[in-house]
């Protein structure tokens, strides 16, 4: 009788080991797509002739195909954890706080002493997307040695729902310049 | 092992002595249940205020303080048509607009007093899950209604707001429509206005925040409201979870929590050293006394474990006598700070810190006089004065 007992608790606990590792395969499934398709997203050859951000913010219309360059500044957060999003400024409008003197910012990518219209107006939304049109559930920092300041040149569609005053572009390639 | 009665006996010796240690020890205890009271009562409302279900969408850069938030109306409707996973009920999303305010306001009886504002639309209720009508009714154009506790915060008597009353926002007269209850949250003590009265009256076309509600099957979460910032960096929106909020309002209170201790400690530290020098003086009388014991067979331990006897009986008389106290004095009381109220309580928490504070009192404030009467030989001890 104790012996059936100790049987089933065994049992009990390879089906409950065994789930729990099919979850851990799952979700790192998951990164490891994600993870993948952020991987092809970087270029080894320079794009040529791109565009400014705040050129492309006035001319540029959803489902445009187009090429820029930028800077990842212009919000205090420009990196979304999990998620391959990520803002970007034209930094022939608005600068990165350390570039100015004696300033001691701690988050210079926030650009805080631009106007905040011009800012506004010279920033754009930068995402990778599945098949679905959703950010993929990876973040971009990290990725071809990515990070605050970097200066990227990205190739990509404007993405639905763009506005005069709002622009999001779904990338297709990232270069990131050494 | 010395009878209990040697030491219970010794306690009246000296009633003024007595008095001494049993008043210090009572004084000591109150003042560190108060501080233990005060910090709980601080951190239980911060903690309760916000859920972890909620999230707000503040303006960029004021995710410290909502009051200082800017954010536009009509980010109100994109958020409620964008994220995904958000609560409803009866096919209305729990998105809530508010304008947090604060402003003078006064009462019917005169009593002119900083208030804490909240503009809301009916929606507010869908995501405030805690707020449950008391009486009256929810206020439309020219009412308001004011929370449970709203009239400690003012410092007015309960009368003042109730139901019916009215209420002056400047030169605006406003009548209360309603009472309501948030238990635990800073949000009873606020008054609630009708959104738009509240946005003519301060004059401002924007709202301080929008509070969504995510839905509990998981459906939701704040990266998606995360994401929606992201997205929209026109609304320039930051999105914070509500108790994450509260918990960051709660380190800005810490200043506030670590004078209540210095000051506790401070006067704490006088009590114990009074006592210790009361407790010198009588045990250093009794040196010969603690000799003969130790002639006719006590031992030391012995002899030190009725010291610790007596004076524990002592300092936890002081502990009850703190207890009590604190029952009349404190428990329920009602502490208003600068964003809510809240309520002191006699939990087992504070209890059981109370209680080891007068053990600790008892024993480790014993020890050096204790020692001091024991240590010297036979022969010296018999010798002394």
């Amino acid at each position: 009788m104790k012996m059936k007992k100790y049987s089933t608790l065994a049992l009990a606990s390879i089906f409950a080991l065994a789930s729990c590792s099919e979850k851990k395969d799952a979700s790192t499934t998951t990164k490891t797509k994600a993870n993948s398709a952020l991987i092809a997203l970087i270029l080894q050859e320079k794009p040529t002739k791109p565009a400014d951000i705040a050129d492309l913010r006035k001319a540029a219309k959803p489902g445009d195909q187009v090429t820029f360059s930028g800077d990842i500044l212009g919000s205090e957060n420009v990196f979304m954890e999990g998620r391959a999003v990520m803002i970007l400024g034209d930094p022939k409008k608005i600068t990165a706080c350390n570039q100015n003197p004696d300033e001691n910012c701690e988050t210079p990518w926030d650009a805080c002493c631009d106007d905040p219209e011009v800012k506004m107006a010279s920033i754009l939304t930068v995402q990778a997307v599945d098949d679905e049109g959703k950010p993929l559930k990876e973040g971009f920092k990290g990725l071809g040695g990515m990070k605050e300041l970097s200066s990227l040149i990205v190739t990509g569609e404007v993405a639905k729902g763009s506005t005069d005053s709002n622009m999001q572009v779904n990338a297709t390639g990232i270069f990131v310049k050494k | 092992m010395l009878p209990f009665t040697y030491a219970l006996r010794n306690l009246f010796r000296d009633p003024s002595r007595l008095l001494q240690t049993v008043g210090g020890s009572a004084v000591v205890v109150l003042l560190l249940i108060a501080a233990v009271a005060l910090n709980q009562g601080m951190d239980t409302v911060l903690s309760a205020s916000g859920s972890p279900q909620n999230v707000i969408l503040v303006g960029k850069g004021s995710e410290k303080s909502i009051e200082r938030s800017e954010v536009g109306i009509s980010a109100e409707s994109a958020a409620a048509t964008s994220i995904t996973g958000i609560d409803s009920k009866l096919k209305v999303l729990a998105v809530s607009g508010e304008i947090s305010y604060q402003a003078p306001i006064t009462t019917a009886s005169g009593v002119e007093e900083q208030a804490l504002l909240r503009g809301v639309l009916e929606k507010a209720l869908l995501v405030h899950t805690s707020v449950r009508l008391l009486e009256g009714h929810f206020p439309g154009p020219g009412e308001a209604m004011v929370g449970r506790l709203t009239h400690r915060k003012l410092g007015v008597e309960k009368d003042d707001l109730a139901v019916g009353k009215l209420l002056k926002f400047g030169d605006t007269e406003v009548k209360i429509s309603g009472r309501f209850a948030a238990p635990g949250t800073v949000l009873e003590s606020e008054i609630w206005f009708d959104r738009n009265d509240l946005a003519s009256l301060t004059q401002r076309d924007s709202l301080s925040s929008i509070t969504l509600r995510l839905a509990g099957d998981g459906s939701g979460s704040i990266d998606d409201v995360e994401l929606f910032t992201f997205q929209r960096n026109d609304l320039e929106l930051s999105a914070i979870r509500e108790d994450h909020y509260y918990d960051k309002l709660s380190v800005f209170y810490k200043p506030i929590k670590i004078m209540t201790w210095v000051t506790a400690a401070l006067v704490a530290a006088g009590a114990v050293f009074g006592g210790l020098n009361t407790l010198y003086a009588a045990f250093a009388a009794r040196i010969k006394e603690m000799a003969t014991l130790q002639s006719i067979g006590y031992t030391r331990v012995a002899l030190f474990v009725s010291l610790i006897q007596e004076s524990l009986l002592a300092t936890l008389t002081g502990t009850l006598l703190a207890f009590i106290l604190a029952y009349f004095l404190l428990d329920g009381r009602t502490v208003p700070f600068s964003i809510g109220t809240f309520t002191l309580t006699l939990t087992p928490m504070v209890i059981f810190s109370g209680l080891v504070a007068g053990i600790l009192l008892g024993t480790i404030g014993t020890l050096p006089p204790a020692i001091r009467c024991l240590l010297p030989s036979l022969p010296k001890a018999l010798r002394s004065s």
